[in-house]
């Protein structure tokens, strides 16, 4: 049985944020998932490249809803507005939403995450100028598994709310990596958030969505328990799949 | 101080807005036959309640810009005074009506990437091509870092090569400072602290007000009157500290700006008639500048000029904080629009602007009067 746990409020806040994006009068809309890798922005604000927080994206879309002279905002539809978001590259990357999650974790706690988080070093002196003035844009899945930051759980029934899934070198190509965040425990159920387009969600259905790993053999490693998200399970989850597919699958644990 | 130089003056001032008001029309007219107007596709800002403006001529300057060259070639060419400062504004204006008409009528510019080109100098076959691009490869640099830091419009003049026109200007103004006007110019006037001796410093000091003043008003050009009342009360003020320094020409050139500026601003107030454009924005802010700096009040160009300044350094923080930190300080730079976002109207940001304006200007007056 695993302890019964969950994230602080704050934390759970800013998971709800980007569930249902907080526009005054429109409801449902869920943030989609943005990664920059295939447009490679350099110095861009943060929100433009897959790393804002809630309110940051929410900002952004009104300002360049006012630029290309687009009123969304006044008619009640959240596919529409999902649509909006994803045609102007707002949205979120799956390390962006875990670091802006954590964040509020720790400002709970008192604590300021990027401050305490070790960023590899970078060997031009500019892009190391750049990482500290930036930090929320340097942690990336590696960063989160590097090992001066978090530390492995090996033991299922040891898992814990703010515990990472961190899969290294995943997918078909073994090219990218991904990171889930581990929001609740209670019995014999994690569950889950985190930011991600399954490719069976086309274009515009995909973003920041939950999912349960259930326990059924404590004994055994995360790929015998059951998966679940959107009503798929194990091998229909695209996100069990990434699980699969990774070289590297480990439960990790923030050290501070 | 004689009270007939003032007369004068507002004689000048009279004319010059008589004179703009008889041939606004043609201009308007003029604008309107040969299409140069705002155009929707070009502009992000033209949205809302703003979209109306779709289709006002720009380049309304033009009616400032020529009545002040008329007036002052005809009745106050002076070579010692006036010369170089017209010189100046045509220059600034001549880059400024260039860029409007680009804008309009000019192809889409294409970039090439720094990569690319370091890739045709190792790849290209032919040598004197690999010759050309090492050549071209530090200009090609300039334009890139210059265009992180500003905006990139597509076609029309590039923020690189507007800066270089730009500090031709403020090189001529240094030019004329330093080696025309005599060794008492090689100080500079300090409010409340004398006329220490700079010497060559300058040199660069003037370049950089031309350049930077010219820009500020540029970047202020985005409101209907907003630029257009500001600018009165700068040259009412300028006119006044020229008058209280005796520099007889310079106090009758800046009348027949004011002038001028009435009457554009008549025509500007919203919904505007016309706007001014770079040709005027440009022009006007240089010109602001070299009079400042010619009456030996350089340092009170940002009061002077304090809506312009605050509106530039706007943009300064908010390209710092975009590129470096990554996020907004402003919704959006320049401040009038930061203000627009907040839900302001156009005649209220407008109207406190010019009442912020005239209190720095009357403060920039009060300051020249100690020696």
């Amino acid at each position: 049985m695993l302890n019964q746990t969950r994230l602080s409020t704050q934390a759970e806040k800013v998971i709800e944020g980007y569930l249902n994006l907080p526009f005054s009068q429109i409801t449902g809309v869920r943030c989609p998932y943005f990664n920059n890798a295939r447009l490679g922005q350099r110095g861009q604000l943060k929100v433009l490249i897959g790393k804002g927080t809630p309110q940051e994206i929410l900002e952004e879309a009104k300002i360049i809803a006012i630029q290309y002279k687009q009123d969304i905002f006044s008619v009640n539809d959240p596919e529409q507005i999902r649509k909006f978001l994803i045609e102007h590259n707002l949205g979120i990357d799956c390390s962006g939403f875990i670091t802006n999650v954590l964040k509020a974790q720790f400002a709970a706690k008192g604590k300021n995450l990027t401050k305490q988080i070790f960023i590899t070093p970078k060997r031009n002196i500019l892009r190391w100028m750049i990482s500290q003035l930036r930090p929320v844009e340097q942690m990336n899945v590696k960063v989160f598994a590097n090992d001066k930051n978090t530390k492995t759980i090996t033991d299922l029934k040891e898992v814990e709310a703010g515990d990472l899934i961190a899969m290294i070198d995943t997918g078909p190509n073994k090219n990218h990596d991904h990171i889930l965040l581990v929001t609740e425990t209670d019995g014999n159920v994690i569950k889950y958030a985190h930011a991600r387009a399954w490719s069976s969600e086309g274009r515009y259905k995909h973003g920041v969505s939950t999912g349960t790993i259930t326990i059924n053999n404590p004994d055994k490693g995360l790929l015998d328990q059951t998966w679940e998200e959107k009503d798929m399970f194990n091998h229909d989850n695209e996100t069990f799949w990434e699980a699969k597919d990774a070289t590297i699958l480990q439960i990790r644990r923030l050290k501070f | 101080m004689s009270i007939q130089i003032i007369q004068t003056a507002l004689a000048y001032l009279l004319f010059s807005a008589i004179g703009a008001f008889v041939w606004a029309p043609l201009l308007t007219k003029f604008l309107y036959k040969y299409k140069i107007t705002r155009r929707d596709e070009f502009d992000f800002t033209l949205r809302g309640e703003r979209n109306q403006k779709v289709g006002t001529p720009i380049m309304g300057g033009l009616l400032v810009v020529v009545t002040v060259t008329i007036i002052t070639v005809l009745f106050n060419w002076n070579r010692e005074n006036t010369y170089v400062p017209m010189g100046v504004m045509g220059i600034a204006a001549l880059l400024g009506g260039a860029d409007d008409l680009l804008n309009i009528f000019g192809k889409k510019r294409r970039e090439r990437k720094i990569a690319h080109i370091a890739n045709l100098i190792i790849v290209h076959k032919v040598w004197y091509m690999k010759l050309w691009y090492i050549f071209i490869l530090p200009w090609e640099l300039f334009r890139k870092t210059v265009s992180i830091f500003g905006s990139h419009p597509g076609r029309g003049i590039q923020v690189h090569e507007k800066l270089i026109f730009q500090f031709l200007a403020g090189a001529i103004t240094a030019w004329w400072i330093y080696f025309k006007l005599g060794i008492q110019w090689h100080s500079l006037w300090i409010p409340f602290d004398g006329s220490p001796y700079v010497g060559w410093w300058i040199i660069p000091i003037v370049i950089f007000f031309v350049m930077f003043t010219a820009n500020a008003v540029n970047f202020a050009d985005g409101l209907d009157g907003l630029v257009g009342g500001s600018l009165i009360l700068t040259f009412l003020g300028l006119m006044i500290i020229s008058w209280t320094e005796g520099r007889i020409s310079f106090t009758y050139l800046n009348a027949t700006v004011v002038g001028a500026l009435i009457a554009y601003t008549y025509f500007n107030v919203k919904p505007a008639r016309f706007q001014m454009g770079d040709v005027g924005s440009l022009g006007l802010g240089a010109l602001l500048a070299i009079n400042a700096i010619a009456i030996n009040r350089t340092l009170l160009i940002p009061f002077l000029g304090f809506v312009f300044y605050v509106e530039i350094v706007s943009v300064i923080i908010q390209v710092f904080f975009r590129r470096l930190l990554g996020r907004r300080f402003f919704k959006m730079a320049p401040l009038h629009h930061h203000f627009e976002m907040q839900g302001w109207s156009e005649e209220k940001i407008v109207m406190r602007f010019w009442l912020i304006h005239g209190f720095f200007v009357i403060l920039a007056v009060w300051m020249s009067l100690y020696k």
